[in-house]
């Protein structure tokens, strides 16, 4: 209900399209802004994901949810994310810059959607 | 309804005659009695008693949450010092303005060239009538206030990849206003008065909602919508017979207006966040940071970086760099006020319980950024009469509903900055990725979808600013999820020891400068009362 006063109030952020939609390029895209396209993040700001033991080492759902929910300075990407484009990401991200663990797929994000609650309140601005 | 309304007169007479006896205070005290909310939940400091003289507070960061702190308990006698990471005070609570320098994280650095007197809001920027907090120290501080125009029927809305005869044509916002509302009334009017809304409304009321659908919908006799005044003229009426009474503009089409989805930009009331009568302080929002350190500057040191925070049963040693010296030092406090944002708090080392740090990434934090472009003419205003306020626009391609602002200040002078990008969330991301060129061609890029010929030829300079690409910040405010309202949050608003931590993110105005204010008070309180008792 906010999101929508909100949005008739006209702060709808910009919803880009993407013409490419292979898992590097949605990390650039999204996510190197903070983690950087090498990986290897922002000392003392954003982790680097190269060799990060989470992203590598906890359970797929542990990760999918950290992606939905965010956590400091990272969005809950519940909110801006396809269930494939989410995957996309994270099978990238796992196969990348010296990484190797296993691919996540769509259908793993999506029975995982349905369990986290409620995107967070007042994404579109003061 | 009946007993509403004579309840209403009944505590009208009562407080009528409270107001005589006791004035306004009493008069207001009744009505926060009767649950009439006047205003966000405080509205001045609290009112405090006893003395601090003797203890040290040491507050972390100059932001209003710190300063707020800084100035409260200064007044009652605490030795207080703040230490600010950056060289200068406000927090997010700063206007962009010539030499003010944009260094990103990933070592992207801009500096602003603006004329002298303009500037860009980068921060908050609106403050509504209800947060009387604010304006508790808009007053106080003597920060003069100019209306925001928060929102303007003159502006021009723009719907673009939609069905219908409306799509990709520019139009005024009292246009679509006035159509949709006109033909949804007297479609409902006439269903009404055909019986097909009978058993849905008694008799005497469907009279009386005809009677409303007439005056809100500006209907005929006949309950027919043929537009109103209000709408928009094509020449607007004025002496002799040319142009005389003018000529009205021609009415959309209801189906036209209905596929535009330009309604999605007004409903019956704004939101309470949005509502009217809006604010902003004269010559930029920076002016309440400058009011602060007008009464308590003295109290602020600058280009003090945290790195470490330990406690122990006596008090609080806080070990910061001098980041312009080099030099590292402690400070010792009874009290800490911690306003340091959560992503940045959780970087830093600290003998917080395990539990605590955990509450402090139980937030996640806005992705936000803010673009001003100066333009060498207000041709917003001189060409097309509009004042501030908003170009919204729906389904605008590739950037999708994407919303301009006009500056709300320096009305009919020269040059103006408007806020060419208010953008959020995972296109926020995506924005920040680009180089600060790309970005100023992405916004001339949009502005040319409604300004066409004009938005980039007038183009004269820019500034662009990342929250969460700012060290001290990571982030634009805190966005709560509701399970970190239940867990998190609880534990983060209880000291921890003798840090007791504050900021819009303790509150449920987060990302209002009301919410930092409003937390320091509640927080300083408790401070107090634990100080007074020890």
């Amino acid at each position: 209900m906010k999101f929508v006063l909100l949005a008739a109030a006209g702060f709808l952020a910009a919803g880009a399209a993407l013409a490419e939609d292979d898992g590097h390029a949605l990390y650039n895209k999204k996510c190197a802004t903070c983690h950087q396209q090498n990986g290897e993040g922002i000392p003392h700001a954003y982790p680097a994901l190269s060799g990060d033991a989470f992203l590598l080492g906890a359970e797929d759902d542990d990760v999918i949810k950290l992606i939905f929910k965010g956590r400091d300075g990272m969005p809950a990407w519940a909110t801006f994310l396809k269930d494939d484009e989410i995957a996309k990401i994270l099978t990238y991200a796992r196969d990348s810059w010296g990484n190797a663990a296993p691919a996540i797929s769509k259908d793993q994000v999506a029975a995982l959607r349905k369990t986290v609650p409620g995107a967070s309140q007042n994404p579109v601005g003061n | 309804m009946e007993q509403i309304f004579s309840g209403a007169l009944t505590r009208r007479a009562l407080l009528e005659r409270l107001g005589r006896v006791g004035g306004t205070a009493a008069v207001f005290a009744a009505m926060n009695a009767f649950g009439v909310p006047l205003a966000s939940a405080a509205e001045a400091p609290p009112d405090l008693r006893g003395s601090g003289k003797g203890k040290k507070v040491v507050v972390l960061g100059a932001g209003h949450a710190g300063n707020t702190s800084a100035l409260e308990l200064s007044k009652l006698g605490y030795d207080v010092t703040v230490l600010e990471a950056r060289s200068f005070a406000g927090g997010r609570a700063q206007s962009a303005r010539k030499g003010f320098t944009a260094q990103e994280l990933g070592d992207q650095a801009l500096t602003c060239t603006f004329d002298e007197g303009q500037y860009i809001n980068i921060g908050p920027w609106r403050i509504p009538y209800w947060h009387r907090s604010t304006l508790y120290y808009a007053r106080t501080l003597g920060v003069p206030l100019e209306i925001m125009v928060n929102d303007n029927d003159a502006a021009f809305v723009m719907a673009k990849d939609v069905k219908g005869g409306l799509a990709g044509k520019r139009i005024r916002q009292a246009e679509i206003k006035a159509d949709a509302r006109g033909y949804t009334a007297e479609l409902v009017a006439k269903a009404a008065n055909s019986g097909k809304l009978d058993g849905m409304l008694s008799a005497e009321d469907k009279q009386i909602f005809v009677e409303y659908l007439r005056h809100e919908g500006y209907l005929k006799k006949d309950l027919s919508y043929k537009g109103t005044d209000g709408r928009g003229w094509v020449v607007n009426p004025g002496a002799g017979l040319d142009p005389g009474p003018g000529t009205q503009a021609e009415l959309f089409g209801f189906s036209d207006v209905l596929n535009s989805e330009l309604w999605k930009y007004f409903a019956s009331v704004t939101n309470h966040e949005m509502q009217w009568t809006m604010f902003q302080p004269v010559g930029g929002m920076d002016q309440i940071a400058r009011g602060f350190e007008r009464h308590m500057g003295h109290l602020i040191k600058f280009n003090m970086e945290v790195e470490q925070i330990r406690q122990n049963d006596h008090g609080v040693t806080i070990s910061c760099l001098d980041t312009k010296s080099g030099k590292r030092s402690q400070v010792a406090a009874d009290y800490v006020v911690c306003t340091i944002p959560l992503p940045v708090l959780h970087q830093i080392d600290t003998d917080f319980s395990d539990d605590f740090k955990e509450a402090i990434t139980g937030v996640s934090y806005a992705l936000v950024n803010k673009t001003g472009l100066q333009m060498k003419r207000r041709f917003w205003e001189e060409d097309y009469g509009i004042y501030g306020g908003h170009i919204k626009t729906v389904k605008n391609g590739a950037f999708g509903d994407y919303l301009i602002s006009l500056p709300s200040t320096g009305y009919a002078s020269q040059k103006g900055v408007l806020l060419g990008a208010y953008i959020h969330g995972g296109a926020a991301a995506e924005f920040s990725a680009k180089s600060f060129k790309e970005r100023v061609e992405y916004c001339l890029d949009v502005g040319e979808t409604v300004f066409p010929g004009q938005y980039r030829a007038n183009f004269d300079s820019a500034f662009s600013w990342c929250w969460h690409k700012a060290k001290y910040n990571l982030g634009g405010w805190a966005l709560w999820s509701e399970e970190g309202r239940k867990t998190a949050y609880p534990k983060l608003l209880e000291p921890q020891g003798r840090i007791y931590l504050a900021g819009e993110h303790l509150s449920y105005l987060t990302g209002w400068q009301a919410g930092a204010i409003e937390s320091a008070w509640q927080q300083i309180a408790k401070l107090h009362q634990h100080a007074m008792q020890a």
